[in-house]
Formats: C-alpha cells, sequence, structure tokens
C-alpha cells in the first residue's frame, strides 16, 4: 500500500513537472498571438476568371438608362363650346345655316340644282326635276322639239 | 505622323487608360490576390518574454502564424489564434477544434494513444480510434502504427536541435459513398533529447490541410 502511494505521488510529481514550466495566458493568451489560422486563401484561379469575367461584362457596355416615370394622366377641363375626345379637348361642330337654294350636305351648304323644261303638246310636257347636281341646265322645248342645253362645269 | 508620334499616342493612351477607375479597380484586385501574406514570426528573445507559451502553426499553404496557450485543463493544452479558432491538444495530438471551416469535434479512444507514452516507450501496437467532425460526420473509423525512431535536426528560432521523429501512420477506413483516392497519410513527431514534443506535422483526416505545429516556447526552454 505504502509502494503504491509512493509511486503515485511520484507520478503526480511528473505530471506536474511536465506543465509546470508552461505558462497559461487564459482570457488574455489572445494578446500573444499574430496572424489567422483559418483565412481563407486567395484563389487566384478563381480572381482571375472574376476580373476577366468583370472585364468582358464592362466592356459590353450595355448601359441601362432609367426611363423616367410618366405621372398619372390627368383630363383637361375643356372650356365653352369645347368637348373631350381622347384627352384632348376639340370645338364642338355647329352645322351651318344654308340659305335660300341650298342644302346641308355633310355640314357643308351646297346649292340646289334646278332643271325645268317648258314646252308645248301634242307631245308638250313639262319635267321638272330636282337633283343634286351642282350644274344648271335650262332647256327650251318648242314643237317639234329642239332642245338646247347649255352645261357648265362647277 | 512618324513612329515618334504614333509611340507618343500610345503611351498616352496607356496612362490614360491605366488611371481609368476600372482599370484601377482590376489592378487593386489582382495585387490583393497575388499579393503574398507574411509569416508571422517572432524572435528568440519575444518568445522568451511571451506572457503565455506560443508555437507557430502552418494550416496548409496559408502564411504561419503565432498561436498562443489559453488553457491547460484536463491534461489537454488549449491553443488559441489571433481569428479565436482553437486547437485542444492532448499530448500533442489535435483531438478537437473549434473556429475552422471544418472542425473535429470528437477522438474516440484516445487512453491508449500511443503518443501518450512517447518517447519514453513505443509501441508498435496499432491504435485504432473514430472521430467525428461538422457537417454530420461520424464515427469515421481510423487506424495508427507508429515507425521506429531516427534521429533528424529541427531548425527553430535561430537554433539547430537535435531531435528523435517519430512517423506515424494513418489509414482512414471509413467506407466512404464517393471516390476517395487518400485514405492513408503520414503525421510526424520531433521530440527533443529531453523529451519535449518540439515539433510535429499531422493531418486530421485524409481529405484536411496539414498542420504544421513548432512549440517555439518550448525550444527556447531548452537552452535554459
Amino acid at each position: 500500500m505504502k509502494k503504491i502511494l509512493i509511486a503515485a505521488t511520484a507520478a503526480l510529481c511528473l505530471i506536474g513537472s511536465a506543465f509546470a514550466q508552461e505558462n497559461a495566458g487564459g482570457a488574455n493568451a489572445s494578446n500573444s498571438t499574430l496572424g489567422s489560422i483559418d483565412k481563407e486563401k486567395a484563389l487566384v484561379g478563381v480572381v482571375g476568371v472574376g476580373i476577366l469575367a468583370a472585364m468582358a461584362l464592362n466592356n459590353r457596355g450595355s448601359i441601362k438608362t432609367a426611363r423616367p416615370v410618366d405621372p398619372d394622366p390627368v383630363d383637361p377641363i375643356c372650356g365653352t363650346g369645347e368637348t373631350l375626345i381622347d384627352g384632348v379637348c376639340v370645338p364642338d361642330t355647329v352645322d351651318p345655316v344654308c340659305g335660300a337654294g341650298e342644302e346641308l350636305v355633310d355640314g357643308e351648304c351646297v346649292p340646289v340644282a334646278t332643271t325645268t323644261v317648258t314646252g308645248t303638246n301634242p307631245a308638250t310636257s313639262t319635267v321638272t326635276s330636282t337633283s343634286t347636281v351642282t350644274s344648271t341646265v335650262t332647256s327650251t322645248v318648242t314643237t317639234p322639239i329642239t332642245v338646247t342645253a347649255t352645261a357648265t362645269n362647277l | 505622323m512618324n513612329w515618334k508620334t504614333y509611340l507618343l499616342c500610345i503611351f498616352l493612351s496607356m496612362i490614360t487608360s491605366g488611371c481609368s477607375g476600372t482599370y484601377q479597380a482590376y489592378y487593386q484586385t489582382l495585387k490583393i490576390a497575388f499579393t503574398q501574406q507574411e509569416d508571422a514570426q517572432l524572435t528568440f528573445t519575444q518568445v522568451e518574454q511571451s506572457d503565455s507559451d506560443v508555437i507557430s502553426v502552418k494550416r496548409g499553404e496559408r502564411p504561419i502564424s503565432i498561436m498562443a496557450l489559453a488553457y491547460l485543463e484536463n491534461n489537454q493544452h488549449k491553443w488559441v489564434s489571433r481569428d479565436n479558432a482553437m486547437l485542444i491538444m492532448e499530448k500533442g495530438r489535435i483531438v478537437r477544434t473549434l473556429g475552422l471551416s471544418k472542425n473535429l469535434l470528437y477522438v474516440s479512444n484516445t487512453d491508449l494513444d500511443p503518443l501518450k507514452y512517447l518517447p519514453d516507450s513505443q509501441t508498435n501496437n496499432l491504435w485504432t480510434y473514430t472521430s467525428d467532425y461538422t457537417d454530420d460526420e461520424y464515427g469515421y473509423p481510423a487506424a495508427s502504427v507508429f515507425n521506429e525512431a531516427s534521429h533528424d535536426i529541427v531548425l527553430a528560432l535561430g537554433l539547430r536541435i537535435e531531435s528523435i521523429l517519430y512517423i506515424e501512420t494513418m489509414n482512414f477506413q471509413a467506407t466512404a459513398n464517393y471516390l476517395q483516392l487518400a485514405n492513408k497519410w503520414q503525421n510526424y513527431y520531433w521530440y527533443s533529447k529531453s523529451g519535449d514534443l518540439i515539433k510535429s506535422i499531422q493531418k486530421i483526416s485524409p481529405l484536411s490541410e496539414s498542420l504544421e505545429i513548432t512549440y517555439l516556447s518550448r525550444i527556447a526552454r531548452l537552452t535554459l
């Protein structure tokens, strides 16, 4: 028993002496450190490929400019005699007042063309026709009927 | 235009385009990418005057960093780095890591780790253990065998230290769901004549980066 105790004591002394000279700094140990053990290595190949890719992309020069944002459309306020059509004020259309001998065609006054044919009969007839041709024809019919027509191109 | 005028035009265009913001950005990025990070180094005097024990650690191809001993608990050495990573070691073997991109969580059967008995008694017995890692990787079985010791020289802090080198051959026995070419690797441990572990190179898994650790404070104390 005594031998065991002596041996154990000697062993403890040896173990103690093994660490006796060593200095553990505890929380302040990092003050004695330098450099880093886990810093990532610079991968030269990866960096080179990355630089080349960046240069290629930069040299393509595709510049995207920001488009200005259009403000929300606001309908204009139309004045008197105007109508809003597709966001634009358009003047009201007023049909003209046609005078005697005129008629309104597509918003315009056009003279009314009158053709009067007079004559005697046995074969005498009077033909009155009204058409919208823009010419005036005057015919005099006698027996035998002689028609003289004058046409005027407008 | 004669050739001198052409040359002048080319020169001027190079100067003006080279100063543009875009090309400056390219230049700065490439400069950062290709600039070699410098190793952190301490002189013998700085190591002696350090409040905490320090080790230099080279992880993979990264520059050397200096880690300090923060805690000695349960026979575990806990070393911290400037970027708050931690290596937890038992008699020189990394049994847990914190703060790395991929961490070792657990190593089983450490009581029978032959490293705990070096350099006093070398056993050629097979040591088997399982290990857990982050990303839900658990229970990977592995085995290790130590080779015969050989004499070697360790250069550190301007000193040339005679040492004994032990090489440990590791065999990762986990069956992978994917093609895994590297199942074996070797760890290296250098002991001083007085029996202190002064340097090691070890990996925690076949695909992890190697950790080259030099125990600067222990080396400084060898001269006392």
